[in-house]
């Protein structure tokens, strides 16, 4: 389940980046503030390298940067939101501005079920305006949380 | 050479059996520098009357095969970009023909690779389908593998 994975810690409304690398460098800050990542420039390298081989924006305003490798600790979720958008490079031209980043160990049997859930979830139209329409991180949990029911 | 032309290639599949041929075959193929979409196919219609003969709940069976088709999506998603290939992803529910065409056209494709295994009941036909629906309505480089 989603919202299992996060508190209210681990959303932020308002990220602030330009770029695609500056989005992924807040999402990791904020994974190592949380304890979540160790080492930071590895994360970096290892996720923006995957980007590179194909974004992980899907349509809609979505993105999912997505990493599995055995130097990250245990499943994590962000969930971030930029107002503005940011050019991930989508598959439809549109800047994302809900991005969810995800890391695990490898073969985290959660990892893909995760990823699923998530992209299921965001193909809905009410959900993807609920999200942008959140000024608190407990409505995002909230929206998830009914959602999941 | 033909490979010069392409830069988008949409690769649409029903299922796993699909996409597993097509990534065996493509590594046999100088693709490099392409892009290649992945797009799992859901037909609703389809869908719905399995539900019926099954006295399932229509909504409950396509969110299970919603979630079975984005899991799987995710999965040679990692394949392929173990092998550096450069991949993207999307999943599409409906009348398959109507959304590959679209994609074709929104997602900007120049190429759409098909399998050629031969299947019988509902994936036959629908296969047969599409290919007759894209050398109609598309001037796009078709590949049969």
């Amino acid at each position: 389940m989603i919202h299992e994975l996060l508190n209210k810690d681990q959303i932020i409304l308002n990220l602030s980046g330009a770029t695609k690398e500056d989005i992924l460098k807040e999402f990791i800050a904020s994974g190592h503030t949380l304890k979540l990542i160790d080492d930071e420039k590895e994360f970096f390298n290892r996720i923006l390298e995957l980007e590179n081989l194909g974004s992980s924006a899907l349509e809609k305003g979505i993105a999912i940067p997505h990493l599995r490798d055995n130097f990250v600790k245990n499943l994590f979720l962000l969930i971030g939101i930029t107002r503005s958008g940011v050019d991930f490079d989508s598959i439809d031209g549109e800047s994302s501005r809900i991005i969810f980043f995800i890391g695990a160990k490898k073969n985290d049997k959660a990892y893909l079920p995760l990823l699923s859930r998530i992209s299921r979830m965001c193909s809905y139209k009410e959900i993807r305006e609920s999200f942008l329409n959140a000024v608190t991180p407990g409505e995002i949990m909230d929206i998830i949380s009914r959602w999941e029911e | 050479m033909i490979l010069k032309n392409i830069d988008k290639i949409l690769l649409p599949f029903f299922d796993s059996n699909d996409i597993e041929n097509i990534l065996e075959k493509i590594e046999k193929i100088d693709f490099e520098n392409k892009q290649f979409i992945l797009l799992r196919l859901l037909d609703i219609e389809h869908i719905k009357f399995l539900a019926k003969r099954m006295k399932k709940d229509a909504d409950l069976l396509i969110s299970e095969l919603e979630d079975d088709g984005w899991n799987s999506l995710y999965y040679y998603e990692e394949e392929f970009k173990k092998k550096y290939v450069n991949v993207r992803i999307a999943l599409k529910s409906g009348n398959v023909v109507n959304e590959i065409l679209q994609c074709i056209s929104n997602f900007g494709i120049d190429t759409i690779i098909l399998t050629r295994e031969q299947k019988k009941g509902f994936e036959g036909m629908m296969k047969e389908k599409i290919l007759k629906n894209i050398m109609l309505d598309s001037d796009k480089i078709i590949i049969i593998i």
